[in-house]
This record gives C-alpha cells, sequence and structure tokens, in this order.
C-alpha cells in the first residue's frame, strides 16, 4: 500500500513537532540539533570492564537524517539507547538544543527493533499509537484524532481497531512509527527498524520513512547494518567500527532528492559511497583523518 | 449429525449412562448408606424449594466472595510491590515459602476460636487460604513482563500510575488470573471446612447437620450439592476468563499459527 | 547496597526480616494489641515447638497423618496414572471423560467428610480413602495432559513397527508423560497432607489435625500454632524430598536438564 495515497497533508500539520520555547535551552526556540561529544560507554568496573563505545561524536540537525553503521555487536545498539537516555554513558555528553540528556528525553521517539515486543498486546493498533500521548497529558478528546492522522500518514488509516498481533511485521513496523509520530518527536531514533521484515516491504517502509521525514520536518538517526539501505536513506552516515566502537568516519552522502528505489541506486555515486563504506567498517586504521565534523 | 451435535454426544454420554446408572442401581435400595438416588435428589430439592437452603447457599457464597475479594485485593497490590522491587523480594523469600507451605486449613480453628462462628472469621480463613496463589502468581506475572514493553514506556516517559495500570498489569493478567483460579478451588475447600468446624450456617453446616442426625440421604444430597457448587463456580470461572483475557487467547492461538 | 548484593548479604537480610518480622509478632502479642487467641506471642510458641518433639503422641500424631496422606498418594498413582493416560491418549476417551473428570477435580473432597464418617467412621482407612480420593484428580490430569504431549511422530513410529500396546504405554508413553506426572505427584502430595490433615481437625480422626482441634478445644493457643507450624515443616520436608527425587529419577529428561 502506498503511504502517499492515505496521506492527507493538512491533517499532518498536527503532528508537526511544536516548535518549543524552552528556556532551559540554549538554542531558544526548537527544533533542536542533536549533539553527541567524546560518548564513551563501558560496562563494569575494574579487571572485568568492558569498554563498548569510546569518543564518539555525531551531530543530528533539524531535518537531517542520519544513519550510523557497523558491524553486528560494534555497539550501534548502545549507542543508540544513550542517545534515548535508556542507558547513561561512562563518559562525553548527549545534548539536545543545549540541554544535557541524562533521562529519556521529550524530544525524542523511538522505534524498537523488535516491535512484536514493543507493542502492547491487549490494545488495539490505535491505543497503541495513543499511548504515549496519555502518558502526555494530552486530553482524551484531542487523542483518537492524533492516532488516527498518525496512522493515516504511515498508511494504516484501515487498520485502526485491529490488534498487533492480527497485523503483519511490516504492519507492526508502521504502528510503531506511527507510534513515534503522533508523540511529536524532533527526533526519531530507529534501532534497525527493518531488519525483521521480507525486502520488499523494507522498500516499502525506507520510502515511507523519507516522506514522513520530508512532511515532519523532523531528525531521523537510523542504526542499520544494511549500507545499502544507510546510503539510500542517509544525508550522512556515521561509521562506526572496532572494539571498542568509535567513529571511523563519517561521509556526508550527496544524492539527488527525492530519492528513489531505482533511479537512485543505479546512480553510480551510489555504488561508490558503499563501497567506500564498506572499506571503512573493513579497514578502520585507513579512515579519513579528520574525524570531526564542523 | 453436525459436527456440534457430534461433540455435544461425545460429552455427554458418559455422564449420561454413570448418573443414569446409579439411579437405577440405587432405585430399590434398603441400604443405610446407599440410599436410592431418586431419594437423595428429592429431599434436597425439598429443603432447597421451601427449607433452609437458600439462604446457607447465599451465606456461603457471600462469604467465598468476601473472602476472595479480599484476596485478590491484597494479593495483587502485595504481588505488584514485591514482584516491582526483587530485593524487598528476595529478603522476603523464605517467609512466603514457609506460608505458602502451610496448611491453611489448620488456621480455621483459631481463626472460629478467636472471632466466633459467625460470617466473618470464616471471610478471614477463606482469604488467608486464597491470597497466596494471588499473590505468587502476581508476582511471577510482574516479573515476567517483556522488557521490551517496560522499556517503551521508559523511553516515552509514561508515569509511573500510568504504567502499572496499562502495561503491568494487563501483562501480568494472566498469570494472575490463573492463580486467581487456583485460589478459587483453594476458597471453595477452606469455605467448606470453616462451615463444618463452627457454623450456624452454610452448606457446610448443612452437611454437618444431616451426617448428624444421620439422616443419610440429606447428607449425600448436601454433599453432591457442594460438588456441584464447587463445579459450577469452576466452570462459571473459565469461561469468565475466555471472555476477559480474549486478547490473551486469540493472540495465543494467531501466533500458535504463525510461530 | 552492594551489601545486600552478596549471597550471604541476601541471606542475612532474609534472617534480619524474619527476625523483626517475629520481634513485632511478639511486641504486637505481649501489649495486647493483637488477641493472643488469634496471634500467640512467638516466644510461647517456640517453648511448646521446642517441646513437641519429645513426645511420642506428636510423633503418633506424624505418623498417622504421613501414613494416611502417603498411603492415599501411592493408590492414587496407582489408579491415576494409567487412568489419566489412557485419557489422553485417545481423543474420543478425552472427550467423553471430560465432563466426568471435570466435576470430579472440582468437588471439594472436604465435603465428603460427613458421609465417609457415616460410613467408615473416624479411622484410618477414611482417611486414605479422603486423601485418594482428593489427590487422584490432579496426578489423572497430568498424567493425561503427558500423555496428550507426546509427540505424534513418535507413537506413530511405534505403531508402525507394530509395537504391541502394552510395552507402548510403558516405553513410550509413559516416559514422555513422566514429567508431568512427576509434576502432578507434588502437587498432590502437598494436597494429600492438606487434606488429611484438614479432615483429622473435622472429624477428630488421629493425627496431626486431631491435635490442632483439641489443643484448640484446650485453649491452648501457643500449642494449636506449633502444631500448625510442624504442619507447614512437614508440607515443605515433603515438597523438598519430592523434588530431589524427581530430578533424580528424571535427570535424563531434557526440561530436567536447565542450567540452574
Amino acid at each position: 500500500m502506498n503511504a502517499g495515497q492515505n496521506e492527507r497533508s493538512a491533517d499532518l500539520e498536527v503532528l508537526k513537532p511544536a516548535p518549543r520555547n524552552d528556556e532551559s535551552v540554549s538554542e531558544p526556540v526548537g527544533p533542536h540539533a542533536l549533539v553527541v561529544q567524546r560518548l564513551g560507554k563501558t560496562y563494569g568496573e575494574g579487571a572485568g570492564a568492558k569498554e563498548v563505545l569510546r569518543g564518539i561524536d555525531l551531530r543530528v540537525d533539524p531535518g537531517q537524517l542520519v544513519c550510523i553503521v557497523g558491524p553486528s555487536g560494534a555497539g550501534k545498539t548502545t549507542l543508540l539507547r544513550c542517545l534515548a537516555g535508556l542507558q547513561t554513558s561512562s563518559t562525553g555528553t548527549i545534548s539536545i538544543g543545549g540541554r544535557l540528556i541524562t533521562e529519556p528525553p521529550a524530544e525524542i521517539g523511538l522505534v524498537f527493533q523488535d516491535y512484536g515486543r514493543s507493542l502492547l498486546p491487549w490494545m488495539r493498533a490505535i491505543d497503541n499509537v495513543a499511548f504515549p500521548l496519555q502518558g502526555k497529558g494530552v486530553p482524551a478528546g484531542e487523542r483518537p484524532r492524533m492516532a488516527q492522522v498518525a496512522m493515516q500518514s504511515v498508511g494504516l488509516g484501515d487498520a485502526a481497531h485491529r490488534y498487533p498481533w492480527q497485523l503483519s511485521g511490516g504492519m507492526q513496523q508502521r504502528v510503531a512509527i506511527a507510534r513515534a509520530i503522533a508523540y511529536q518527536a524532533e527526533i526519531l531514533l530507529m534501532d534497525e527498524p527493518f531488519a525483521s521484515v521480507d525486502a520488499q516491504t523494507r522498500f516499502d517502509l525506507e520510502d515511507l520513512l523519507l516522506g514522513l521525514r520530508r512532511k515532519l520536518g523532523i531528525s531521523v538517526v537510523v542504526v542499520t547494518h544494511d549500507i545499502d539501505e544507510a546510503v539510500y536513506l542517509s544525508d550522512s552516515v556515521t561509521v562506526l567500527s572496532g572494539t571498542p566502537a568509535s567513529v571511523v568516519e563519517t561521509i556526508d552522502v550527496v544524492l539527488d532528492a527525492p530519492r528513489e528505489q531505482i533511479a537512485t541506486k543505479a546512480d553510480p555515486r551510489f555504488a561508490e559511497y558503499r563501497s567506500r563504506i564498506m572499506r571503512r567498517i573493513r579497514r578502520p586504521e585507513l579512515a579519513a583523518v579528520s574525524k570531526e565534523r564542523p | 449429525m453436525s459436527r456440534q451435535v457430534r461433540h455435544a454426544a461425545q460429552a455427554l454420554w458418559l455422564p449420561v449412562v454413570f448418573f443414569g446408572w446409579w439411579w437405577w442401581t440405587s432405585a430399590g435400595s434398603t441400604s443405610i448408606y446407599f440410599p436410592p438416588l431418586a431419594k437423595i435428589v428429592a429431599v434436597t430439592w425439598a429443603d432447597l424449594a421451601g427449607g433452609p437452603l437458600p439462604g446457607f447457599i447465599a451465606f456461603s457464597l457471600g462469604n467465598l466472595a468476601a473472602g476472595l475479594a479480599l484476596a485478590i485485593v491484597v494479593g495483587i497490590s502485595l504481588g505488584m510491590v514485591l514482584g516491582w522491587y526483587p530485593l524487598a523480594l528476595r529478603l522476603l523469600d523464605p517467609v512466603l515459602q514457609f506460608f505458602r507451605a502451610m496448611p491453611k486449613v489448620a488456621l480455621v480453628p483459631l481463626f472460629i476460636g478467636a472471632l466466633g462462628i459467625g460470617a466473618l472469621p470464616k471471610i478471614y480463613s477463606i482469604a488467608l487460604g486464597c491470597v497466596w496463589p494471588i499473590l505468587l502468581n502476581t508476582i511471577d506475572g510482574v516479573r515476567g513482563v517483556e522488557p521490551g514493553q517496560l522499556e517503551m514506556a521508559r523511553a516515552y516517559r509514561i508515569p509511573l500510575g500510568l504504567r502499572l495500570r496499562r502495561v503491568i498489569l494487563p501483562a501480568a493478567a494472566p498469570q494472575i488470573v490463573a492463580g486467581v483460579r487456583v485460589a478459587l478451588a483453594i476458597g471453595v475447600v477452606v469455605m467448606v471446612v470453616s462451615e463444618i468446624y463452627g457454623a450456624q450456617q452454610g452448606v457446610g453446616y448443612y452437611v454437618l447437620n444431616a451426617s448428624r442426625a444421620f439422616d443419610v440421604a440429606q447428607t449425600w444430597g448436601g454433599t453432591l450439592l457442594i460438588g456441584l457448587i464447587g463445579y459450577v463456580l469452576s466452570t462459571s470461572f473459565v469461561i469468565a476468563e475466555r471472555w476477559f483475557l480474549r486478547w490473551h487467547y486469540l493472540r495465543a492461538r494467531v501466533l500458535g499459527l504463525n510461530a | 547496597m552492594h551489601v545486600l548484593r552478596s549471597r550471604a548479604g541476601i541471606r542475612i537480610g532474609q534472617l534480619a526480616v524474619a527476625l523483626s518480622i517475629l520481634a513485632l509478632w511478639e511486641l504486637c502479642a505481649r501489649r495486647g494489641w493483637v488477641d493472643a487467641s488469634l496471634l500467640p506471642p512467638p516466644s510461647q510458641i517456640a517453648q511448646h515447638v521446642a517441646a513437641l518433639p519429645m513426645e511420642t503422641e506428636f510423633w503418633k500424631a506424624v505418623g498417622s497423618t504421613l501414613a494416611a496422606a502417603l498411603t492415599g498418594l501411592v493408590i492414587a498413582v496407582l489408579v491415576g496414572v494409567p487412568m489419566g493416560i489412557a485419557i489422553g491418549a485417545s481423543t474420543a476417551v478425552y472427550r467423553s471423560t471430560r465432563l466426568l473428570v471435570d466435576m470430579g477435580r472440582s468437588f471439594p473432597v472436604v465435603a465428603l467428610m460427613p458421609v465417609l464418617v457415616l460410613l467408615m467412621g473416624t479411622t484410618p482407612k477414611m482417611l486414605v480413602v479422603v486423601a485418594t480420593l482428593a489427590t487422584v484428580w490432579p496426578i489423572l490430569l497430568q498424567s493425561s495432559y503427558g500423555a496428550r504431549s507426546v509427540e505424534p511422530l513418535v507413537s506413530d513410529t511405534a505403531r508402525a513397527f507394530q509395537i504391541p500396546a502394552r510395552y507402548r504405554f510403558t516405553h513410550v508413553m509413559l516416559p514422555a508423560a513422566a514429567p508431568y506426572i512427576a509434576t502432578g505427584i507434588r502437587i498432590a502430595a502437598t494436597f494429600a497432607l492438606l487434606v488429611t490433615i484438614g479432615v483429622e481437625l473435622l472429624s477428630a480422626t488421629p493425627g496431626l489435625g486431631r491435635e490442632i482441634a483439641q489443643a484448640q478445644e484446650g485453649a491452648n493457643f501457643p500449642l494449636v500454632m506449633a502444631y500448625v507450624f510442624y504442619s507447614g515443616l512437614l508440607g515443605l520436608v515433603l515438597s523438598a524430598l519430592l523434588v530431589r527425587a524427581e530430578r533424580r529419577l528424571l535427570a535424563w529428561h531434557p526440561s530436567s536438564r536447565v542450567a540452574e
């Protein structure tokens, strides 16, 4: 089902992250940039300590889509969990709009890899989407409307009253995305969101994500092991590799917009980016000298 | 024969044969201890229609309901706290294990001795017997909540009250309900014991009284009535459970097919 | 807080909690905040707990209760396992017996006490009958679950090789159902004890239950609690022994090879 068909752009305005006028923040009015500086994470203490992340620098500007790639077990998920506030870092800082993150921030919407375990099976799809709104204190009258718009924006307008376990894997992941959208998150964090669905569904979901990003002006950080996906989606790719994981290189992806599954992937630059990233992952010592981004 | 009718026939033929056989073989019985089933039914029916039985049944079931309700409230509340704070649970573990192993019926004399033969000591006895399976199952249910669901609630900053109500409690519900099912069976036993031990009303008292008066038919009748009550309660509970946890059963069926 | 994480730390913590509860109880009972006939002071209970094992009466009572419960359990196993397996092995039998089994298992056996006392008097035989009737149901049910769990492939293979029914029973169904049966026996054992004590209590048949009732009538509340304590202890010990036996006997079964 083409995500575009069920969209009503005018309604989607409802879900655009409202600019927050937050005095605790250095950049006064949102949307804000996500800045990670010298992030490190070590598990345990003393002799048995395991350093998983070291010296991670990352910046996601408003409206940007950044992919984090690296081999399995590299610590990508740990990084994402730190960004989401679910885990505290050992060193370094994470800030949104200049405000340090110590617990799950309100600006972030998280889409887990395992949608089956994060959607609540006793609630219908639309109630799942509306649930964070309830947690946020949105009045009961508005919640169904916002949830319905979010579900329509991911192409599931008709599936609102089904239970998650009545939906296919791809549809469940869309519900998870709709949930993050309804929450009016400024920044979407996604952990291998399309890993558990089949290839065709994956392409649909990738395009859905790009469309939502465009229409809502949100930033997105996607952790993925699929390099093709990373190049296709991103404005910038951060390559993580080594043990402990560190940023091997940050590559700006300059390709025609809007991206399109066939045309973009046929572009010779696509293949160049892909091989460049693969090389960085496999031989981190060949990384470009400058790791810092302005 | 349609499938439904066939299944019904399969389910019913043996019970019908069994009771029919009992009825028929005992019809002309002159044995003191095994009166005709027809007589048992007649005596019991008479007591139901015009006698003290309806009041007794109401008394017994009322106590059972009150005791069970008390056990549910205490068991679920305490269970949620202990399930949520593993340290508290581990510290209390020996105490809990001991009380679980203790035959709660043995405490009925104490309750009745201290509080008399009215309704209250029976309600407390029933509650004490029922609370353990509910408590232990609630703890298990809370501890078994999918970590992914809890993390999602954390990531979306869901406040604790809402988390308890709409994430933890529903997730633990299948386990809790299983605990209530066991508690119901235990409650019936404690109810009967408490009424036989010391009472002036109730179905247990009815049976005891009949046996003391050597009215064998009435004793049998009361006993069978209690059995019937136990069966009806048990079956009703299963039906109610199927409705209450319908999302759970439907999901299990769907996943069973897809898994 | 780190102290509490260690194994020894937890043990100490558990002991501390148990002792504080006892201390609080002692205080409440002494001060009269709690009815002493309901919750006598632990110190008085402890006196009896220490004294009871010295008396032959106590051991006689324990012996009676245990004998009746265990005899009932053994009979229940001998009757319940074959019946359960037969029920579980055939869908037609399962469907036919479903209603009767449901009725039987939801029947509070304690309610049979007055009838049985009329029929058999307050004898150990009556206790055995009660214990058997109470415990046969969990064993029967668990055995039927076990039989139904047999992989169709396994039973088909057995039948294809024309293995006679009685060998199929002992060498295919029984081993497959064994863990379920073991669980059933464990459940049934504590239940047997509970029911036996309950019936002794109500009918003054010799055993722990009767001692409890008599102590209660003599208004010796600490003694009542002491007997209750030993009843619980008996249940725990029995349960623990059964778990050990189960582990030893079922070591070959994959389900018992769980990392501990």
